[in-house]
């Protein structure tokens, strides 16, 4: 084997040792890595409103009587088990919430079948769900916006797939919305990688831009700020 | 003699998450199809078949480096994040979060475990200058650069 820079049989080596040597410490990051990506992402939507002078509360579930901070890692759940931030500006409220399950434009009751997706974040306008349970879903005129958090690096399937869902859920965004004097109130719909976008996935966003879409890709080399 | 993967002992989140390092290395120093071109540029087998040995060995190398300097960032950014999402909730009086059996909390070991695997990987690079070509990257692009000499070399020889 040519050495170019440095000996790469022990670099191997090493890495196969460190793998072997801190096996049980990385499975135990790697059973928590993508929820606290999706704890830093809503955190990071929080931040969002703070910046915009938004009163943030946080709103907990009680357990045995207690008031308990629990996010949502999972898409099953009824949503008053787990905590959500409650936003408000000028007398006006709406929900952070995470793991929510949001109808979309074209749910009908017709349909036989539910058309729901289950939104990473989501933000809606305040109201009581109380009641929900695992299956229910927020209707559709309740959504303000919505993010997808995917602990990976983007290749153009995953783009498009998020435009796919923007489509199901915000399809108002999907028009040439960014032109001069474009202002959003709120965070516009999102995808968060935590890696870095593929050039496929890049090609995908620039087509994005050039659309005027009121859609964010944020990623490991352009985070959401 | 194929080189051995270096994720024969990894975790399977480990290993799907980068397996597909040295094809992005690949595409980055010969996008679209240049490559073919560049081979088919060179006259005879024997001389292609060379060349493309030079080049495999080449990314083969940077592709090793380039690993080590992703999961070095991939543990620190796993403690960067989780001390974000703990500073922010503590702004709003939560004291951490829970994940499974496990709580999130300002710089306890859950938190910190990112930076920890990190430091563990590095103490494995005996190379100094490896492991200053890592540790001054804040990109995969100077360790690119490094290596781009030796693909130009024969590129434009």
């Amino acid at each position: 084997m040519a050495e170019y820079l440095f000996d790469q049989k022990e670099a191997k080596k090493g890495l196969k040792e460190f793998f072997k040597n801190e096996k049980a410490q990385l499975t135990s990051f790697g059973n928590a890595v993508n929820q606290t990506f999706e704890a830093y992402v809503f955190a990071k939507v929080i931040e969002y409103y703070k910046n915009k002078n938004y009163k943030v509360t946080i709103v907990n579930p009680k357990v045995d009587g207690k008031e308990v901070f629990k996010l949502k890692f999972s898409t099953r759940g009824a949503p008053n088990k787990y905590s959500y931030a409650l936003l408000e500006m000028d007398g006006e409220k709406f929900q952070l919430r995470h793991q929510l399950r949001i109808s979309t434009t074209s749910n009908s009751r017709k349909l036989g079948y539910k058309a729901n997706i289950c939104c990473d974040i989501s933000i809606i306008k305040d109201q009581d769900l109380k009641f929900f349970t695992t299956n229910d879903s927020v209707s559709n005129d309740q959504l303000v916006s919505f993010g997808e958090v995917k602990h990976m690096s983007a290749f153009a399937e995953l783009v498009a797939n998020f435009i796919g869902l923007a489509h199901e859920l915000t399809p108002k965004r999907l028009k040439r919305t960014r032109i001069k004097g474009y202002v959003s109130e709120h965070i516009p719909p999102f995808l968060y990688v935590s890696g870095f976008l593929n050039p496929t996935a890049e090609g995908i966003q620039l087509s994005i831009k050039k659309r005027k879409y009121d859609l964010d890709v944020y990623s490991h080399e352009f985070p959401m700020k | 003699m194929k080189s051995e993967s270096p994720f024969a002992d990894a975790p399977k989140f480990i290993s799907q998450r980068f397996a597909t390092v040295k094809g992005y290395v690949w595409f980055a120093f010969f996008p679209e199809n240049s490559l073919n071109k560049y081979l088919k540029k060179i006259e005879g087998d024997k001389n292609r078949k060379k060349e493309l040995k030079r080049l495999q060995d080449i990314i083969d190398e940077a592709s090793t480096i380039i690993l080590i300097f992703l999961l070095k960032r991939f543990f620190e950014d796993g403690t960067e994040r989780a001390k974000a999402a703990v500073d922010t909730l503590k702004d709003l009086e939560i004291p951490g979060f829970q994940i499974g059996s496990r709580f999130f909390s300002e710089r306890n070991d859950n938190v910190m475990q990112g930076k920890r695997l990190a430091k563990a990987l590095m103490q494995t690079v005996e190379n100094e200058e490896l492991v200053a070509l890592i540790n001054n990257s804040k990109t995969i692009q100077p360790i690119m650069n490094r290596y781009r000499p030796f693909i130009l070399n024969r590129k434009n020889g």
